[in-house]
């Protein structure tokens, strides 16, 4: 027989468990095994140095690299696209090598700030040309990502959630959350408008919550308990969230896209306090096969005003030295234009990221046109670094663990 | 009224006589809490007359009148709607399939258990796509989910949808894929620790030669692994059904399928003595799952405090608990969005791990959807009214609010609250959408989300 | 019903242009004619929607003459309502009421609204608060109104609808506009009626009587009788519906500003219907029976600018092409070309992107710079699309037949080579398409080539792969193409695709109609509903959570009403003046005379 007293559990269900209150079940928890009885319950105070938050803005479609950050000076750049080629002087410089599409004449600023880092040839070390593959490996974080059920940030938010005890990572946009999302404790959701985040009610919905309220601050025994502080974040959040969108047009509009919208929903959420360290968005279009000038310079107008709409509007907010914004597409395209006045599918190409906490400038030089691998820019920063990077430095994470094999952060945070 | 829950008596201090039988008496009351405690965790929640039923049998009788059921053949109709829709390959009928099953049947321990099952050998749509292949598996759990788990999980890995979803059905001989080995270790029999990374390689070998074809799965003989492999040090020429055979009869698969169902089906962590004590049962039932659950839901553990509330609903049991309890009809697209958006998609698990179930299902935007649900729930005013009244009949009073908290949470509500829902229905005087907001609001009490 | 009654009855529902309004109240509108007051002109002004029957009973005779009410009690769904106790309750409940005021049906109709019939819904001030809607009756005089107002009450207890009458019942006075008052009667919360004079009227919300009371003389005669023929004889039955968008958009603020939630394709086909709509100050409906077919057409009052700019009538007729089983046909006159170009002004930003990317797409497997110039303002406007009824080839072995769907459209006249370079896109679409399954781990596609007269058609099969996946719908889709002389082809199934290679090759095709139309053949759409019987009954189980007797009844109505109309018919054109739809809904012949000379006479006593 064994004795269960004997083998210390006494405390938690056998002697004085008569009427198990919230802080006992919760001294009980403690010593559980299961994250979800870890860390904190009722409303997220970040703790400091854990409130950062970071956007990642995937370009679906594989974005033209070179056409984004121009290297203008670089003859061979304008002989493989006598139609594509950003003129010389058009290109906005950055460091008298690269510059900014005009169409991102929004990113000036934050340039100017020493708020925007790019870090030029980024990729995998043996690219794929497929969509799905190399979004797969980009979102996996694995070069092989065959039977990879998780993501990069889905395993950061198991992580965040056992070390922070909340629900971390959500897609905003349609349809399914990104395989980076993807996690092994918890289904990050994807949000399409903040309609989910919203109570209904027969009545006066904040009659209704301030009732709810009162009954969720009643003491409620053992795993009650427990419910009714989840239930009672839950529900100030929906307030929270109902106020922040009530407040009206946003300082500086968004554009009235999709991308827009969401991005607007994102600064609604955190604006009302949502307990979030990862946001994904996306924003489709890029795979431009054929007609790319007027398509390409549309898209990144949209990405430089939504971008520049957010930060601004974020900043009001006091969240200036919260977010980190991380833009990164599947793979570049092609070097040499086709005859369809488009690009196809490529490798190597830079990513960006802003705020105040990067190490602002052109990190690894414009891209080597001179010897490409396969017609395409090759890869002299593997994404990984950029991962380590923000895992450890942004996030608090260790990168290991999660990336599954050491990477050397790259020095951009 | 002091709740119901005070008067429970506690675990016993030892664990074999925690799985013994819980027999009524002084200090062991029965009562309408017990009856609800039982077909909650056994099934879904129960209709009056189903408590009243087991009010009558006691917890024995009771315990296997709800394990031993028989099949319930009026769902019959239901699986044939099923049979005909496959082709179309819509998941979300396959969602309502399972969910009106276990609306409608009067055999709820099947499903539950097969739900149980579903997220133990997680497998998910989004990858198999086949609704044919997910519908099987399901089958499987329940035509002999009650039985011993080895035929089960032999069946299942054989399964096309689980050769299909980890891997299993591209492994050759020549280059063996090591995912669907390294689950069943870890997952769904022995746990980690009780095998070394050679055990899987090797494993991976003995469940080579298996294709996924489209009118079933097909044994190749050439692309099988045909020489000697030594898993957990026993030597032979393996196949599947050895290699099951093998995790299956290890002490290790027992304490991890007790810790499972003790989890799922009595206490949030059990301590490690009463898990032992419940793999022996299940042990000395040749793993036979529904007779040992049967011992659990008789026992003095499961009617002791411990268990009381313990466990907090899963969006499936908080869905078919509210839609039984207060006899809604809402169509079959409704139902699965609104579990889609609580965050548990049937037949699309997260992964490979199923629900990890407990706090995780009350992040914020879950919550508000089980809020929104609720909403839904009790949208018709014309029935919200009817239950009040019938609630307010059976106790001969005016206001049906009492009644209700009765009759959904066995009177289980700290007096504060109680008392402020009765006094908004007082001061309210009973219009139509204030009788909604409350009885939305008694299914959104956490006592209400709390098996 | 037999068809030599030539039948000839006209709803004719003339319009009282927009916006909706109140004629004066003074008496008869010209000297020396003591016509009655229009019905309309006792409704309080603001309506969303107005309907009025000057003369109710010529219309029910013209209807009854339809024999529609016949055949419906001869399908199987009014059997099966005639037998079942609610059936038997309304006949019996029917029988009651005539006996108790000593009339017939026609009778009783024009006892309580011979002198009109007016129904108008106005829209509530706030979100929560029901339309309120104000129905008026004009009949014979104020005892032949109580006494069938009474008897009704009478019935309605009889009839168990206990619950309904035994709900409050209160008295209210309220001011009449002649000074006075009258007694309305108020029963439950959503019931309120008043009779005064000849006249009855009834709402939801006693505010609405309240108004309508207000404009009515005190208890006067509120029809003078009619001293002297009017000029011209109003049509038998004449009923008026008018919709004022402009106050409904008020109403419901979506109405016109919301994005509308379409894809661009069918932002492109539907969207300047529906804008067309929204957009005018008012609608208007009108609608006749001639020979078995109704006929309704809807006009609107302005021309709507966005559907105009990518609406575009061909030139010359295209002549359409006609294949076996045909279930539906739709021609649409679109200028995709100017679309594409115009797209911003005509779908919302939301699918800027959406466009790109097919321009995107479209231009690589097309191999064009601009696939707008290129291809799409190289097209005729005129696209032609086809739904066909499945051969039991193509869906063997699958409980669900999906309907073959083509689409045909043409090259401008004087256009080479567009025939080819389609082709060539469409293997370059297949080919991607299969190479992204192929990624996903699917069965990717084969292209395969048929012959069919002097057509090559190419169509492409899901592969049949080892370790391929369970059979699905989708794998009896088998998408064709081809191009002859001027027309490209494209086709779901390659039966349908070498029934239209067919069509192309002989002669007689029908010319196509001046605008939109679109074509149903509702006996071939029931038999596909026959087809798919036991797929749409389970599905409706699982989908709506029916029972399967109840999903089986439901879809067993569906066919039933069907099974009485032979073909539907829906024009869409755009003039200056407005746009303007045209419905036709044929009867279908009664089946006992089908073999019948049609101008056999109808046997006495049938």
């Amino acid at each position: 027989m064994i004795d269960v007293a004997r083998a210390g559990l006494g405390a938690a269900w056998g002697e004085g468990s008569v009427a198990l209150d919230r802080r006992s079940f919760l001294a009980a928890s403690a010593a559980a095994s299961s994250a979800w009885l870890l860390g904190a319950t009722g409303h997220w105070r970040p703790r400091p140095g854990a409130d950062r938050v970071l956007l990642v803005v995937q370009l679906t479609g594989g974005n033209d690299g070179l056409n984004t950050i121009v290297p203008f000076e670089d003859d061979r750049y304008h002989r493989a696209r006598p139609r594509l080629r950003i003129p010389k002087g058009s290109a906005l410089s950055l460091d008298g090598r690269l510059g900014l599409h005009p169409s991102l004449a929004g990113l000036r600023a934050a340039w100017d700030a020493g708020e925007l880092a790019v870090v030029t040839n980024v990729g995998v070390a043996r690219p794929d040309r497929s969509h799905f593959r190399s979004m797969a490996i980009w979102h996996t974080g694995r070069t092989n990502p065959d039977g990879e059920l998780y993501g990069w940030l889905g395993r950061a938010s198991d992580v965040l959630g056992v070390k922070e005890g909340v629900a971390s990572a959500i897609h905003v946009g349609r349809g399914e959350p990104p395989l980076a999302l993807a996690a092994r404790s918890v289904v990050n959701p994807s949000i399409d408008g903040l309609d989910r985040m919203r109570m209904r009610s027969p009545v006066d919905p904040r009659e209704h919550l301030r009732r709810l309220r009162e009954i969720y601050l009643d003491d409620h025994a053992g795993t009650a308990g427990v419910v009714a502080s989840e239930a009672e974040a839950a529900l100030a959040l929906a307030s929270r969230i109902d106020a922040s969108a009530a407040k009206g047009a946003p300082r500086v509009a968004y554009p009235a896209t999709a991308f827009g919208r969401q991005l607007r929903d994102v600064e609604t959420l955190l604006g009302a306090g949502a307990p979030l360290r990862i946001v994904y968005v996306e924003l489709d279009g890029f795979d431009t096969h054929a007609a790319q000038p007027e398509i390409h310079a549309a898209l990144l107008r949209e990405l430089a005003d939504g971008l520049t709409a957010f930060r601004a509007n974020a900043d009001d907010l006091g969240w200036r030295d919260r977010l980190l914004l991380f833009v990164f597409s599947e793979f570049g395209r092609r070097v040499r234009e086709n005859a369809s006045g488009g690009t196809d599918h490529g490798a190597a190409a830079p990513v960006l990221l802003l705020g105040t906490a990067v190490k602002a400038g052109v990190h690894g030089g414009p891209p080597d046109l001179e010897n490409l691998d396969d017609g395409d820019v090759s890869m002299r920063v593997d994404f990984r670094r950029i991962y380590a990077a923000i895992l450890e430095s942004w996030l608090g994470l260790e990168a290991t663990p999660i990336l599954g094999e050491q990477y050397e952060p790259f020095p951009v945070l | 009224m002091a709740p119901a829950s005070m008067s429970w008596p506690r675990v016993p201090r030892s664990a074999r006589e925690a799985f013994e039988p819980y027999v009524p008496g002084a200090g062991c009351p029965w009562e309408l809490g017990h009856a609800g405690h039982l077909l909650r965790r056994a099934g879904f929640g129960g209709t009056r007359e189903e408590l009243d039923t087991v009010l009558a049998l006691g917890p024995e009788a009771a315990s296997r009148a709800l394990t031993e059921a028989e099949p319930d053949a009026r769902l019959e109709e239901l699986d044939d709607a099923l049979s005909l829709v496959l082709d179309g390959g819509d998941p979300r009928r396959l969602r309502a399939w399972w969910i009106l099953r276990m609306i409608r049947t009067r055999d709820p321990f099947r499903e539950k258990l097969a739900l149980f099952l579903h997220g133990h050998f997680a497998t998910a749509h989004r990858k198999v796509r086949s609704a044919r292949w997910m519908a099987e598996q399901v089958r499987t759990y329940l035509d002999q989910g009650k039985g011993p788990f080895g035929a089960t999980a032999a069946r299942v890995v054989k399964g096309p949808a689980m050769l299909v979803y980890l891997d299993a059905a591209s492994s050759h001989r020549r280059r063996p894929n090591e995912n669907l080995a390294r689950e069943l270790f870890e997952l769904f029999t022995v746990g980690r620790g009780d095998y070394s990374e050679a055990d899987v390689k090797e494993a991976a070998r003995a469940l080579t030669g298996w294709r996924v074809e489209a009118d079933g799965v097909r044994f190749e003989p050439s692309a099988f692994d045909d020489g000697a492999k030594v898993v957990f040090g026993v030597k032979g020429n393996f196949g599947v059904d050895e290699l099951v055979a093998l995790c299956v009869g290890r002490p290790a698969c027992a304490l991890l399928l007790a810790r499972k169902l003790l989890c799922a089906f009595a206490l949030p962590d059990p301590p490690p003595p009463l898990v032992d004590a419940f793999a022996r049962i299940l042990r000395e039932r040749g793993l036979a799952l529904g007779e040992a659950l049967g011992v659990l839901f008789a026992s003095r553990l499961f009617y002791s405090q411990a268990c009381r509330r313990a466990l907090v609903k899963s969006p499936v049991e908080y869905v078919i608990g509210t839609v039984r309890a207060l006899e809604v009809s809402l169509t079959g697209e409704a139902l699965v969005a609104a579990l889609d958006e609580m965050g548990q998609s049937l037949f699309d698990p997260p992964s490979v791990k199923g629900w990890e179930g407990g706090r995780a299902w009350l992040q914020a935007a879950a919550w508000l959807a089980r809020a929104r649900f609720a909403f839904e729930a009790t949208r018709d005013a014309d029935r919200v009214r009817r239950y009040l009244e019938v609630q307010a009949k059976r106790r001969g009073e005016a206001d049906g609010t009492e009644g209700a908290v009765e009759a959904l949470l066995d009177g289980d509500l700290p007096d504060r609250s109680r008392a402020h829902l009765r006094s908004w229905a007082e001061a309210a005087g009973g219009g139509a959408e204030v009788e909604r907001a409350i009885v939305q609001s008694i299914l959104l009490t956490p006592e209400f989300h709390c098996n | 019903m037999v068809l030599d009654l030539s039948i000839r009855i006209v709803l004719h529902l003339t319009f009282a242009f927009a916006p909706i309004q109140r004629q004066s109240l003074d008496g008869s509108r010209e000297a020396g004619r003591a016509e009655p007051r229009p019905i309309a002109s006792f409704v309080p002004e603001g309506a969303v929607l107005l309907a009025e029957v000057e003369r109710p009973a010529a219309l029910w005779k013209d209807v009854a003459a339809l024999g529609l009410s016949e055949r419906i009690a001869q399908t199987p769904t009014g059997r099966a309502y005639l037998a079942s106790p609610n059936g038997v309750r309304a006949a019996a409940g029917l029988t009651i009421l005539r006996a108790a005021v000593g009339r017939d049906a026609l009778g009783l109709l024009t006892d309580t609204a011979e002198g009109g019939a007016a129904l108008a819904v106005y829209a509530p001030s706030s979100r929560d608060e029901p339309p309120a809607v104000l129905l008026l009756l004009r009949g014979r005089d104020v005892e032949t109104l109580t006494k069938v107002r009474d008897a009704a009450a009478e019935l309605a207890g009889l009839m168990s609808m206990g619950e309904w009458i035994s709900q409050d019942v209160t008295t209210l006075p309220l001011p009449l506009g002649g000074g006075g008052s009258t007694s309305a009667v108020k029963i439950g919360d959503a019931f309120v009626h008043a009779i005064v004079g000849n006249l009855l009227l009834a709402s939801n919300r006693v505010p609405a009587l309240s108004r309508a009371l207000g404009l009515l003389p005190d208890g006067a005669d509120l029809s003078a009788p009619r001293t002297a023929p009017r000029a011209p004889e109003p049509p038998a039955g004449a009923v008026r519906i008018s919709v004022d968008v402009d106050r409904l958009a008020v109403a419901v603020p979506d109405l016109r500003q919301g994005e509308y939630d379409m894809e661009p394709i069918a932002g492109l086909l539907f969207g300047g219907m529906r804008q067309a709509l929204v957009d005018s100050p008012w609608i208007s409906l009108t609608a006749e029976v001639v020979d078995s077919c109704l006929r309704i057409a809807l006009r609107t009052a302005a021309a709507p600018t966005r559907a105009a700019r990518t609406y575009r009538p061909p030139a010359v007729k295209v002549p359409l092409v006609n294949v076996p089983h045909l279930m539906a046909s739709l021609v649409l006159h679109r200028d995709v070309a100017a679309f594409f170009e115009d797209h911003e002004g005509v779908v919302p930003p939301e699918f800027d992107v959406d466009f790109k990317k097919f321009n995107s797409v479209a231009g690589a497997v097309f191999g064009v710079r601009r696939i707008d110039q290129d291809v799409l303002a190289r097209l005729e406007p005129t696209i032609q699309i086809v739904v066909t009824r499945p051969g039991a080839e193509d869906t063997r072995g699958s409980t669900v037949k999906l309907p073959a769907v083509g689409i045909v459209v043409r090259a401008r006249d004087g256009v080479t080579g567009l025939g080819e370079s389609c082709h060539r896109a469409f293997q370059a679409a297949v080919i991607l398409a299969s190479a992204d399954r192929a990624q996903k781990g699917e069965a990717p596609f084969l292209l395969s080539e048929a012959i069919q007269g002097d057509v090559k058609i190419t169509y492409a099969t899901e592969a049949n792969p080892e370790g391929g996946r369970a059979p699905r719908v989708a794998s009896a889709v088998v998408p064709s193409f081809f191009a002859t002389r001027n027309a490209i082809v494209l086709a779901s199934t390659l039966e349908l695709a070498r029934q239209l290679a067919g069509a192309f090759s002989t002669t007689g095709s029908n010319d196509g109609p001046p605008g939109d139309e679109l074509v149903i053949h509702v006996p071939e759409a029931r038999a596909a509903l026959e087809d798919n019987r036991a797929f749409l009954v389970a599905d409706a189980m699982l989908k709506e959570g029916k029972t399967r007797e109840r999903a089986a009844r439901d879809l067993r109505f569906v066919e039933d009403a069907l099974s009485l109309f032979r073909e539907a018919r829906v024009g869409f054109t755009i003039e200056p003046a407005g746009a303007r739809f045209d419905a036709r809904l044929h009867l279908e012949a009664p089946a006992e005379t089908t073999s019948q000379p049609a101008s056999r006479p109808r046997t006495a006593g049938r």
